[in-house]
């Protein structure tokens, strides 16, 4: 089964989502600031890299985990996705498509202004954090019903 | 092998791209008449936009497909590519021609007596104009990808699909 979590810019949220639900991240903490810096594509992905869907690991019950930016056309996106499944053929029952933007909150969207499209790292960045931080405990409730719904589809395959 | 002919409602100069490829329409010179009645032209719903709808098969067994995908065309160009490699096809297997760069402003002016003010003589006068008037354009794109070498859809096993 493939899960996408989805965002903007693929550089924050779904990279945070994507960590807690292959454990890279804790689920009975807040995770302080440095913890952030070791995630894979953390604030790093660029504009131009909008679109393209990064592997982030595989989780427990084999399937994988992927990142994904869609700008802000997210319903459109995803329509076209599973459009182009359909004509390809392929099964898009074992599919999540998983938005994450919603546990963004103004903190975290102005750092990701500020460090991805100001380049403003030093600012930005900890900005970015410090949202995550605040929004934390439902980035742990959307993974755990990510997990519940992965074990359902699962379940019926 | 999918060609997939986008621009931002689908159903304007994707279709005649994808009429071109498909030689529905005369590749030598413009004929508006022809164009009216292309079976998908002013077809699209706005809550069809992200929805790819097939045109046909070309010669060379290449799917033609339309799409409306607002401004994000370069976004899909980009997750098309993505999920055929993670499904386990070549990323060379989908073909994605962004032609927002050829909506004018007679077009944008079009849609928008069409669709918003519900003039549609007026509205569709303008959109076949600006379709007129970069219709060269987008014979040159729909050469070009009628140049591209053909690649066999085969999924990771080598199965054609």
């Amino acid at each position: 089964m493939k899960i996408f979590y989805c965002c903007y810019g693929s550089a924050h949220s779904s990279v945070v989502a994507a960590s807690i639900h292959l454990g890279l991240m804790p689920v009975n903490r807040i995770p302080v600031a440095n913890e952030f810096m070791y995630l894979p594509h953390y604030d790093e992905t660029r504009s131009f890299e909008i679109g393209t869907p990064f592997f982030m690991g595989k989780d427990e019950f084999n399937s994988d985990v992927f990142i994904l930016g869609m700008g802000s056309e997210r319903k459109l996106i995803k329509k076209a996705i599973l459009s182009f499944l359909t004509h390809m053929g392929l099964n898009s029952k074992e599919l999540l498509m998983v938005d994450t933007l919603h546990n963004v909150n103004w903190i975290t969207k102005i750092g990701g202004f500020t460090s991805r499209r100001l380049g403003l790292i030093s600012i930005g960045r900890p900005l970015t954090i410090i949202g995550i931080q605040q929004k934390y405990r439902y980035f742990i409730e959307l993974v755990n019903n990510v997990k519940k719904r992965e074990l359902e589809i699962l379940n019926l395959a | 092998m999918k060609v997939i002919y986008s621009c931002y409602w689908g159903s304007y100069l994707a279709v005649v791209a994808a009429s071109l490829h498909l030689g529905l329409i005369d590749f030598d010179k413009y004929n508006k008449d022809n164009i009216i009645t292309l079976t998908m032209f002013d077809k699209i719903k706005n809550e069809e936009l992200g929805e790819l709808f097939f045109i046909g098969t070309d010669a060379g067994e290449r799917e033609v497909y339309v799409m409306g995908s607002k401004s994000s065309g370069e976004i899909l160009q980009k997750t098309f590519k993505g999920i055929a490699q993670i499904y386990g096809f070549r990323n060379d297997l989908v073909c994605f021609i962004n032609l927002n760069a050829y909506v004018n402003g007679l077009l944008f002016l079009g849609v928008f007596f069409h669709k918003s003010l519900g003039f549609n003589k007026t509205g569709i006068k303008l959109i076949l104009k600006g379709i007129e008037k970069n219709y060269n354009a987008i014979k040159k794109v729909v050469q070009n990808v009628k140049n591209e070498p053909i690649y066999e859809v085969t999924d990771t096993e080598g199965g054609a699909i």
